[in-house]
């Protein structure tokens, strides 16, 4: 009997135990603490409506990154928060909706444009819209007819057989032109983008008719001014073979001091407050748009040029491109802060040289293009016509190497990239030219290369 | 002056009877643009039934809890003035009254398509007429940041530039679903 009973009672003593533990187990999952949080969750309250902070809450797991990003930006200190900018009316043509949000009245949309960011920085945009940043910068790629036909059926491979209808026909566009103009978002029916149109750069165009990415120079979602204040931001753009701007500033006298020193300048005062003294040598954005001196902080890169160093002829900028003779006193301004007025004056007086010397080459060329032309003696593709591709690189490339390396004192730019390669190229142009007039007929095969003198 | 030596009783009662008459004039006239600034006035009109029903369910109307109904005349008229308030509101209701006798139709969605459906609504006076302090304690510092550049007046935008639902909501969907159901019909 009392063997009996001890083993039932072990047993039952042990199935006990057994019992309880698991059912301690139970009640801790239950509890929802049976594993740890491999990851933050962020909770905020302050300044931010319940939904907003929803939104945060659910991204800090989802998207960790861009909320990190997002609190140390200035943007998070004014309790600007997700549902500010990306919240849109159900109406919009690119409203849709988050897991998070769907079923609700809440429509938001990943795509930001420089309309979202007008509601609090109206003069910004205002400035910004006014630019070569803007409608201009995507003209290119959205609506020009020879630069559609470069991308398309040139680069697309359209010519040789690569129909537009496959993805592979706007390899170039996706990656190249789209990524630093902007082009035109396109949804489809879930107002999702198609055909690989969003993001784009700066010059973006929005279905909702607005135009411009400011995240594109301080980028999403820090928002740092001190971004867009070193040239790195202008960068991504400014740069290579048509227009080395970043290679020519670096070149250049401010680009070696801010490359030695510009760790230990001051890069976050406030607008309109970041001065000489803060740094010891500008950047791009301290003369083309930052307040210096007398001069107020603008949006507007054109507002302080007086050369159009871009088109195929410099001309002092006008209309829908600037006010050049205003944009010639800005710079003055913008110089003097640094500057004694002889130096000044030779910098001047040099880019004006350059633009004439440039200009004059141009209208050469133009003239032996006319004439040829007159005579049925240009090829019908321009791009496997000997003469009318060296003319393109003659302004495109090395005209602009010119132009920009005299305007930002680049001297390698400005000759060895520049005019040293123009003389040549024009030389190049007068013997075809004079071989086309002399036999009268176009050379055949033409003796130029495709890969232009870079 | 001898009308008056002759007739001095007349032209006294005269001068009475007058006032007297004006003052009922005045009083009516006063009274009827009161009658005419009500909701249930403007909504008298069937055209205005969309308006009233998208305003009942905004931020301004009926529905909201907790805030001060705002009529219709409180926006879409202006406040600067009392002389500009009466003479827009006569040639907005002749307006009115000669559209709807005419039986004019709106074909509200092609009009917005490109101007948006808050151009030139409502009156930025209407506005301040009760939000008077755009920066004050209770109002978040995110609202001070964006009000900045309106209040030293460095931007032309208004106040509908930004805030554009708060009147009548999402008035475009509002107008789909309208032209949906009229559709279906």
């Amino acid at each position: 009997m009392k063997e009996l009973v001890g083993r039932t009672g072990t047993l039952l003593l042990a199935g006990l135990v057994v019992g309880l533990m698991c059912s301690v187990a139970l009640a801790d999952q239950a509890a929802g603490n049976a594993t740890p949080k491999l990851h933050k969750e962020l909770v905020i309250k302050r300044g931010l409506s319940p939904d907003a902070a929803k939104c945060i809450e659910c991204h800090s797991k989802k998207t960790p990154g861009i909320v990190e990003s997002w609190k140390r930006g200035k943007m998070a200190h004014a309790s600007v928060s997700c549902y500010d900018c990306h919240v849109v009316e159900k109406s919009s043509p690119m409203a849709s909706q988050c897991s998070g949000i769907k079923g609700s009245n809440i429509y938001i949309s990943p795509m930001v444009s420089s309309r979202t960011c007008s509601r609090c920085h109206p003069q910004e945009v205002e400035q910004f819209l006014k630019s070569g940043h803007a409608k201009l910068a995507s003209y290119p790629v959205v609506e020009k007819k020879k630069t559609l036909n470069l991308i398309y059926h040139l680069e697309g491979a359209e010519f040789i057989g690569n129909s537009r209808s496959n993805s592979s026909n706007m390899a170039s566009r996706e990656a190249g032109c789209q990524m630093c103009h902007g082009g035109q978002v396109e949804l489809g029916p879930d107002h999702k983008p198609i055909k690989n149109t969003w993001p784009g750069g700066i010059g973006t165009r929005y279905p909702d008719g607005s135009i411009g990415t400011c995240t594109v120079c301080h980028t999403r979602h820090q928002f740092s001014v001190e971004e867009a204040r070193k040239p790195e931001a202008c960068a991504s753009c400014h740069l290579g073979p048509d227009h080395p701007d970043i290679e020519i500033y670096m070149e250049s006298k401010h680009g070696q001091i801010f490359a030695t020193q510009g760790e230990t300048w001051e890069w976050d005062s406030a607008p309109d407050a970041w001065q000489p003294g803060d740094y010891t040598a500008p950047t791009c954005a301290t003369c083309h748009m930052s307040g210096i001196g007398e001069l107020t902080t603008t949006h507007n890169i054109n507002e302080r040029l007086k050369w159009d160093l871009v088109h195929p002829k410099s001309v002092i900028r006008s209309g829908e491109r600037g006010n050049g003779e205003k944009g010639a006193k800005l710079m003055r301004k913008v110089c003097v802060n640094c500057h004694g007025q002889s130096q000044m004056q030779k910098e001047i007086n040099t880019l004006d040289d350059a633009v004439a010397l440039y200009n004059f080459y141009w209208d050469g060329a133009v003239k032996m293009k006319k004439e040829l032309a007159a005579k049925g003696l240009l090829g019908k593709d321009p791009w496997s016509d000997g003469f009318q591709e060296i003319m393109y690189y003659l302004w495109h490339h090395a005209g602009r190497r010119a132009r920009q390396g005299a305007a930002m004192n680049g001297p390698d730019y400005a000759h060895w990239h520049g005019f040293f390669q123009i003389f040549q190229m024009y030389k190049d142009l007068q013997q075809i030219y004079n071989y086309r007039m002399k036999y009268n007929k176009i050379e055949e095969p033409s003796t130029v290369m495709s890969t232009g003198p870079l | 002056m001898r009308i008056l030596q002759n007739n001095g009783g007349a032209v006294l009662v005269a001068c009475v009877i007058a006032f007297l008459v004006a003052l009922v004039v005045a009083f009516f006239a006063a009274k009827k643009v009161q009658s005419t600034s009500t909701v249930e006035f403007c909504n008298s009109c069937h055209e205005m039934h969309p308006f009233y029903k998208t305003w009942a369910a905004g931020k301004h109307g009926t529905d909201a809890k907790g805030v001060i109904r705002a009529r219709c005349v409180d926006c879409h008229l202006p406040h600067d003035s009392l002389g500009n308030y009466l003479k827009t509101k006569t040639m907005a209701g002749l307006h009115d009254i000669k559209a709807h006798w005419l039986g004019k139709k709106t074909d509200w969605l092609t009009l917005w398509k490109n101007r948006g459906p808050y151009v030139h609504a409502a009156y930025d006076s209407g506005c301040m007429e009760c939000h008077k302090k755009l920066v004050a304690p209770g109002i978040p510092l995110k609202a001070y940041t964006a009000h900045k550049a309106f209040l030293v007046g460095q931007t032309k935008r208004t106040c509908l530039d930004c805030h554009h639902e708060v009147g009548h909501g999402d008035l475009v969907t509002e107008f789909r679903e309208i032209a949906q159901k009229a559709s279906r019909q």
